[in-house]
């Protein structure tokens, strides 16, 4: 009963809901901005928000949270230059969508779609939160190793580039993962006594490089390209669109929720599988995955902002945070006077109603303050090359800069930017490598802290793979993306499809 | 994505863009280089710090001799040979220019800060592929977007600007 009345704190509330909804404005903003996180608006909210009531807080940064995800794909739709990590997915085929003159319709389509995502992870919070996290603490290193693994299998699978090409680049963006101090043993690797290579390298710095410089330089090669007309009547999609497109929606949200629940992996990896999990599964697309499939814009919308929700249930049921945004969020809880963690809930019971209303409120005003902005985003289309190159060339100056305050990382990427240019001239993909310098470490580190737990024994490690039911699990799937990929089980289901259709006749 | 703007022969296979095959090389020498380094680092166990990289770094160098073989196997040399049109074909006039522009600002920046700096690489840019049009446009543009910027990374976030 009293989890109940505090539903209704934020909602009855005006200053909190005003909160609310300038956290989610501003979100959408900070989301979109290349080099601006939602990560870096949190933490600074912590500190604007000291002397504040911990409703008025909470309120602010939800809305900043659940805005700032959505205004990732923005920008990722727009120009090909992704707000966020976990909007990266998202411009495999909402740029595509942009390049065929219906942006509006993709921006359209990735806040429906957002909405009941995020609608999914906030009643999955609020009816199954103690069994996700009972299960999410199952997870042992060996599995996010294997998580990893299906990242980075993703990569032979990746948009519609060369598949070796994209591997090689993957694996380039594993190796310069791998840059700098190894956290496990401190050794050095790769920084041949440069003090700037010891930090390692960010891979913030080189996603605006590889897609803000490298679409600026790649779009200079002719400037006089005119705007692509907007089709601006197709914002809304319609009520049949959406509920074809809902089981796939609800299926990515279901994945992103388990993912958020995941401490320490987020949006980013879950966008990535629920994009490649429709790219296997969706019979039909609408177009080519890779070349505008409404579908390649649904799934990993869905999964991104689902997990949120997801994030947010081991950090209200135990106490550890499932992102980067609810280590913060949790920062604010101690600096008011309480204490997170497995008693949070019942000693604290008011503070689960007021976040999951928050996170209501906020996800229905990200759809609304979302669809009467879409017109004024798609603007930016219409800008020509001349002066937008120069104009995202010094936005992404300026957004690696606010990360670490740092010219280093500003030079890092400039020269992904290069770098990225000729790669694209020679037909490999620059979101690989991106992908690589992400999911290297988690590889990496969660590999060798498996292997430490079974004493470096191989055989031991092989047989907790297929003994752990969550590692079986994950093995079956990547042994299915492996083998999916294979010619011989193309013409196997070929002619299994033939078969029933005679049987069918 | 870049097309290449050669039309495929009378075999029907396209064309590799020039310079293909010398990209893939540097990716060999990359990859060597970082198998060769990875030697180096602590190994003997199955958890030491040399695994990945010398994993990855040896699946650089396999597959990209193999995208070389592919390349040679399913494409034909490009029409023309001269080092100019490969410059151009690589480097065409706009890109190189905002190039040369990127390294003045990289090395400019610290020395006069991120605001006049700034202004004129969007400035000179601009007018540059303008093809010296819209002068007062360039300038007002480029003014209110650095405001913008700065109003926002400066004064919301409180950025210290470089």
């Amino acid at each position: 009963m009293e989890t109940l009345s505090s539903f209704l704190i934020p909602i009855l509330n005006v200053k909190m809901l005003l909160l609310v909804l300038l956290g989610t404005f501003g979100g959408i903003w900070v989301g979109a901005i290349p080099g601006l996180s939602v990560t870096m608006a949190a933490s600074l909210l912590i500190s604007f928000t000291f002397s504040w009531d911990i409703y008025d807080a909470i309120a602010l940064i939800c809305g900043v949270y659940m805005g700032g995800v959505y205004g990732g794909g923005i920008t990722s739709i727009l120009l090909n230059i992704p707000g966020a990590p976990a909007a990266i997915a998202t411009g495999f085929d909402g740029y595509p969508l942009t390049l065929k003159g219906e942006a509006p319709k993709a921006l359209g389509l990735a806040c429906s779609v957002s909405f009941f995502g995020g609608l999914l992870g906030i009643i999955v919070l609020l009816c199954a939160a103690p069994i996700i996290s009972r299960v999410a603490l199952q997870v042992a290193p060996r599995d996010y190793f294997l998580l990893a693994m299906m990242g980075i299998l993703l990569l032979t699978s990746m948009g519609s580039g060369d598949t070796i090409k994209g591997i090689i680049a993957g694996a380039l963006g594993v190796l310069l993962s791998m840059v700098g101090m190894d956290p496990a043993t401190g050794e050095m690797r790769y920084t041949f006594g440069n003090v700037y290579l010891m930090q390692g390298i960010s891979f913030v710095p080189a996603m605006i490089g590889l897609f803000g410089v490298t679409e600026g330089l790649s779009q200079a090669r002719d400037v006089t390209v005119a705007a692509i007309k907007q089709n601006v009547d197709k914002i809304i999609p319609s009520l049949k669109l959406l509920l074809k497109y809902l089981p796939l929606s609800l299926r990515s949200a279901l994945i992103g929720i388990w993912i958020g629940a995941l401490p320490g992996t987020g949006g980013d990896i879950a966008a990535l599988i629920a994009y490649d999990a429709a790219k296997r599964t969706v019979k039909k697309p609408s177009a080519p995955f890779g070349q505008g499939a409404y579908e390649g814009v649904i799934a990993p919308e869905s999964a991104n902002i689902a997990a949120v929700g997801g994030a947010f249930i081991p950090m209200l049921t135990l106490g550890i945070p499932g992102d980067a945004v609810t280590a913060i969020i949790i920062g604010a809880f101690i600096i008011h006077g309480l204490r997170p963690g497995p008693l949070f809930m019942v000693e604290t019971p008011n503070m689960f109603g007021v976040i999951v209303s928050c996170l209501l409120i906020a996800n229905l005003a990200k759809l609304i303050i979302a669809m009467c902005s879409i017109k004024f985003f798609t603007k930016v289309i219409d800008v020509p090359r001349a002066i937008l190159i120069p104009i995202v060339i010094i936005l992404s100056v300026i957004g690696t800069y606010a990360i670490q305050n740092s010219l280093v990382d500003v030079y890092w990427m400039l020269g992904f930017g290069v770098l990225g240019y000729f790669m694209r001239l020679y037909g490999f993909a620059t979101a690989p490598m991106v992908l690589g310098l992400i999911l290297g470490p988690i590889l990496d580190s969660n590999y060798r802290r498996a292997m430490q737990s079974v004493n470096n024994d191989p055989i031991m490690f092989l047989r907790d793979l297929v003994t752990n039911p969550i590692s079986l699990i994950l093995v079956i799937f990547i042994a299915y993306m492996v083998v999916s990929q294979t010619p011989q089980w193309r013409r196997f289901m070929a002619r299994v499809r033939a078969k029933a259709r005679t049987n069918n006749a | 994505m870049v097309e290449s703007d050669y039309a495929a022969n009378e075999n029907k296979k396209p064309c590799r863009s020039p310079g293909e095959i010398t990209f893939c090389i540097f990716f060999i020498l990359v990859g060597g280089f970082a198998y060769y380094i990875a030697l180096s680092f602590t190994s003997g166990t199955w958890d030491s710090p040399s695994i990945f990289p010398r994993l990855v770094s040896a699946l650089i160098v396999v597959l990209s001799i193999v995208t070389i073989f592919r390349t040679i196997k399913n494409t034909v040399k490009p029409s023309f040979t001269s080092m100019k049109d490969i410059a151009k074909f690589l480097l065409p006039a706009d890109v190189a220019v905002l190039l040369f522009m990127l390294t003045v600002y990289s090395v400019v920046l610290p020395i006069i800060h991120f605001i006049p700096a700034s202004f004129l690489f969007m400035y000179i840019a601009m007018v540059y592929l303008q093809r010296g049009r819209g002068l007062l446009k360039s300038a007002a543009i480029s003014g209110l977007a650095l405001a913008c910027l700065v109003a926002i990374f400066r004064y919301i976030f409180l950025v210290i600007l470089p």
